[in-house]
């Protein structure tokens, strides 16, 4: 027999056991897409232009590639992230509520391995 | 109401917005456009990689007053997103609750992501 308290029992082990993973995970993506984030604009305002072959020419130098497959994954993931909270304030309902956040995982990996095949596509000039 | 003087409990229709309201839900509102901006993104790189073809009708969608528009509504939520993150970095230290400190960022912030937005499409064009 414990003789732990309830409340001891759960402290700290946060909502459903996860504890402080989602706000972390968060933060620390959060950090990450301000230095990339602000890497994009800048490279955005030096590109000599935004024909195909200037595209090409930015996306495949293999450190823009780099930056570019880090800034996509973190993206999603912080993005994904978000898009979470979003719908379980907002859509009422346990089952579409469900739906929702499959729906939301779905589209977010799939638009980041589309991006990462792409990159890495343009990068190994295939 | 007789509540003998003492201070009411605000209620929706009595409160006076704040601007740290406005910040508040515009930080979720841009997470969310850039959410779909996202996948434009994605699209670009995509079609970039799908050809000269593929990525010309990318571009000139991009390139109508719609495309531009968005382009620019897309830029606007990255900084004033970027900015308020900063600002929530902050809260996360413990600092910067006070409600004129809390009062007074919200307008820096808001009023960075304008300065930032306009200047960005000013050195772009």
């Amino acid at each position: 027999m414990s003789l732990r308290t309830p409340l001891g029992n759960v402290l700290g082990l946060g909502s459903a056991k996860e504890g402080t993973g989602h706000f972390w995970g968060q933060r620390l993506s959060g950090m990450g897409l301000l230095i990339l984030g602000l890497w994009f604009v800048c490279s955005a305002l030096t590109m000599p232009g935004f024909a195909h072959s200037d595209a090409i020419a930015f996306i495949g130098a293999p450190l823009n590639a780099v930056l570019l497959l880090l800034l996509v994954v973190t993206m999603a993931y912080h993005s994904n992230l978000g898009v979470q909270v979003v719908v379980e304030d907002y859509v009422h309902g346990h089952g579409l509520k469900l739906t929702a956040l499959i729906l939301s995982r779905f589209a977010h990996t799939f638009f980041a391995v589309a991006a990462v095949y792409a990159i890495i596509k343009i990068g190994l000039g295939a | 109401m007789s509540n003998n003087g003492r201070p009411l409990s605000p209620h929706i229709s009595i409160y006076r917005w704040p601007i740290t309201m406005t910040t508040s839900i515009l930080h979720r509102a841009t997470g969310v456009v850039m959410s779909v901006g996202f996948i434009v993104l994605a699209g670009w790189l995509f079609d970039a990689a799908m050809g000269a073809e593929t990525y010309g009708s990318f571009m000139s969608c991009m390139d109508s007053p719609m495309g531009k528009l968005l382009l620019i509504g897309w830029s606007f939520a990255f900084f004033f997103h970027l900015a308020n993150g900063v600002r929530h970095f902050v809260w996360d230290s413990g600092r910067g609750f006070e409600k004129a400190t809390a009062n007074a960022s919200s307008w820096f912030v808001l009023i960075l992501a304008l300065v930032l937005t306009v200047s960005f499409w000013v050195v772009q064009s």
